[in-house]
């Protein structure tokens, strides 16, 4: 892919760039994290105008490799003050590459005091004014279809990002056009607000197309990954039909099911959120209802889903795992259609489902409204769009609302909250929210499917920093985490499809530690932005308090999580 | 040989597994193995390959394949996921 396009909004100006030597080989997160370590000062203000967005695609971005096209976006965080890279599937990142664009920067503050939108096409780029300005994701993504047809890909914020509120994502669209592709965590959708930027419309009208090295080469080998996908019991059967909702059983069996602020791990309803009650309610209403899904464009495994009310009218796509986890079980809330109408509500305002679903279960926690409310939950969150104090304070996320509400109770690390699994119950996620520079965030290095005892603290670290190693290696090349289930032991082989692909040389090693310089960079950035050793800490209520039924608490001694730098 | 009596749970693709092959139809069943059988045992009954079984839980502890198993004990098998 041959450029970048930088885009200053201070001074109204776009420039095309060729990609500097050192860019070549990164791709993704590693890419996001060193453009902003090269290019912002890391002790600046997350909403100023000095922090940049870096929109990026992935080294197997555009190719023909099932599930290679995430997008990820990176800035640094206002929720963790710290370096940021979320990313997500949709049709984004293959759009970019198609038209030859490995990443866009996007600089500065608007000075023209009213909202606008970066529309990207084969001739160029351009700021147009954002009538759409205040409207939800849907409402907003809809307009934009209407406007450029259907084959573009909006990428986009809703009012909570406008309003540059800490819990807001950045999503964009699948290839049905749902807005919901969310890159959802640490509050990018709040960067990209302040900077007076509500979308960037990629129109791949017309674009030049990928190119391959080798095309027939990557072919021949992209049937192995293939059928490896489709002979994988878990990529091949259960991702296509139960989704990341068959997490719900194991986490629920592994009392590492967030239930009610993380006072307990599993749920009395875990039967009635979890991925076989999803595919049998999905099934059983028809309609526009649909069990599998693809996020972008080629994913074999389909791990999505469209899911139907009682009338078979499509409710919101997709519900994923730790919307489950954290808007129902950590909630309450054991009731599928009462999780996809917060979902949406969620999704419309723009904000990260994790980040509400926590700051929700804190405010049941302290009283607000009582555990298992869903009217209530929906009314909280809706006080987000009315502005109304509580808003604005469960809009900032867990931790603010937690302070503001007075509890000790507070499931965050480096200010971002928890996903949907107990420190206590799995300790090896619970070394990885502590130690990686993205604050608590599972995406960075999941144990959950390692087979070692999840309770015993002994080895969690080296499991943890394996999984953060492996994590930043497919967030780099693009990769959904969710091929690694069959491609973990042939990361030779996607060696070589990179090679056939971009010409890039590499092996396993190469990857591997291309993988954990990256994660340097990043801890490095986090230092220089005050972000240390000591702040990786588990909560102290998650050290002391025991979650019922294994008796466990989080007890990976301090010393020992310092050795995931070495 | 004693034998002892054991109840065992699959969820979501072991269970649809299971079914293809006949075996039970709502993922619960209770099996009479030969008494000092190990999990392992039991999952080398079902034919699950490695690749199948990602977590184990006898009596909602997490447990292995050499746990030894005892009369009245509930297992469960789940099988592995990336994430969520
Ligand atoms: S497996 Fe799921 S999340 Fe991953 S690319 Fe496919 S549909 Fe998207």
């Amino acid at each position: 892919m041959s450029k970048i396009l930088r885009v200053n909004l201070t001074e109204n100006k776009i420039t095309s760039e060729p990609v500097p030597e050192k860019y070549l080989k990164l791709g993704g997160r590693a890419l996001t994290a060193q453009v902003l370590t090269d290019e912002i000062d890391p002790a600046c203000e997350p909403l100023g105008r000095h922090n940049k967005l870096v929109i990026a695609t992935g080294l197997l971005s555009g190719s023909y490799l099932s599930s290679s096209s995430r997008l990820s976006i990176g800035g640094k965080s206002p929720l963790t003050g710290g370096i940021k890279e979320a990313n997500a599937g949709g049709t984004a990142a293959t759009a970019l590459s198609k038209l030859g664009i490995k990443m866009i920067i996007i600089e500065g503050e608007s000075k023209t005091g009213y909202s606008q939108y970066l529309y990207v096409n084969k001739d160029g780029a351009e700021l147009r004014p954002a009538e759409m300005a205040g409207l939800g994701v849907y409402h907003s993504a809809k307009l934009f279809f209407e406007r450029y047809g259907e084959k573009v890909s909006p990428i986009l914020i809703g009012p909570a990002g406008e309003k540059g509120y800490y819990s807001a994502g950045i999503t964009n669209t699948d290839p049905q056009g749902r807005p919901s592709r969310f890159c959802g965590r640490g509050g990018l959708g709040a960067v990209m607000g302040v900077k007076g930027l509500k979308a960037v419309i990629i129109d791949p009208a017309d674009a030049p197309g990928v190119e391959y090295q080798d095309r027939p080469a990557f072919q021949e080998l992209n049937k192995e990954m293939a059928k490896m996908l489709k002979e994988n019991p878990v990529t091949g059967e259960g991702y296509p039909k139960y989704g990341t909702a068959a997490m719900a059983t194991r986490t629920n069996a592994l009392h590492a099911l967030p239930t009610r602020n993380f006072s307990e791990g599993s749920f009395e309803y875990a039967d009635k959120i979890d991925g076989e009650y999803l595919y049998k309610t999905i099934k059983a209403r028809g309609g526009e209802g649909s069990t599998t899904h693809a996020c972008m464009t080629g994913c074999m495994i389909r791990c999505s889903n469209v899911y139907a009310d009682s009338d078979g009218k499509e409710v919101v796509a997709p519900i994923e795992y730790e919307t489950i986890g954290l808007l129902g079980a950590n909630c309450g809330i054991g009731n599928l259609d009462d999780i996809a109408r917060l979902n949406y509500l969620c999704n419309d305002l723009g904000v990260d489902t994790i980040e509400i679903g926590v700051a929700v279960g804190v405010a049941m926690d302290q009283g607000v409204i009582p555990f298992g409310d869903a009217e209530a939950a929906y009314d909280l969150i809706s006080e987000i769009a009315d502005d109304t104090i509580m808003g604005k304070v469960l809009a900032q996320g867990a931790l603010i609302t937690g302070k503001v509400l007075g509890s000790r109770r507070i499931p965050v690390v480096k200010g971002q909250a928890m996903a949907a699994y107990d420190p206590r119950g799995i300790k090896g996620l619970g070394v990885t929210y502590a130690t990686s520079p993205m604050g608590a965030d599972h995406t960075a290095g999941s144990t959950a499917r390692a087979q070692v005892e999840h309770t015993d603290p002994g080895p969690q670290v080296e499991l943890s920093k394996k999984m953060q190693a492996f994590s930043m290696f497919a967030d780099s090349m693009g990769l959904c985490l969710f091929v690694l289930a069959a491609f973990a032991p042939h990361l030779d082989k996607l060696a070589k499809l990179l090679e056939y692909y971009s010409g890039i040389k590499s092996s396993e090693q190469e990857l591997l530690a291309g993988a954990a310089a990256a994660l340097k960079t990043e801890r490095e950035f986090n230092l220089r932005a005050g972000i240390g050793p000591a702040h990786d800490r588990i909560p102290e209520f998650m050290t002391e308090e025991p979650i019922p039924g294994i008796d466990s608490v989080f007890d990976v001694p301090h010393e020992e999580l310092q050795k995931i730098a070495e | 040989m004693a034998k002892i009596l054991v109840t065992l749970k699959v969820h979501d693709i072991i269970k649809d597994k299971i079914n293809r092959n006949g075996v039970l139809a709502d993922g619960k069943m209770q099996i009479t193995i030969p008494e000092e059988s190990m999990v392992g045992d039991l999952i080398d009954l079902l034919d699950l390959t490695d690749d199948w079984v990602g977590l184990i839980t006898v009596n909602k502890r997490q447990s292995t394949p050499e746990k030894p198993l005892s009369d009245g004990d509930v297992v469960e098998l789940f099988s592995p996921l990336v994430g969520g």
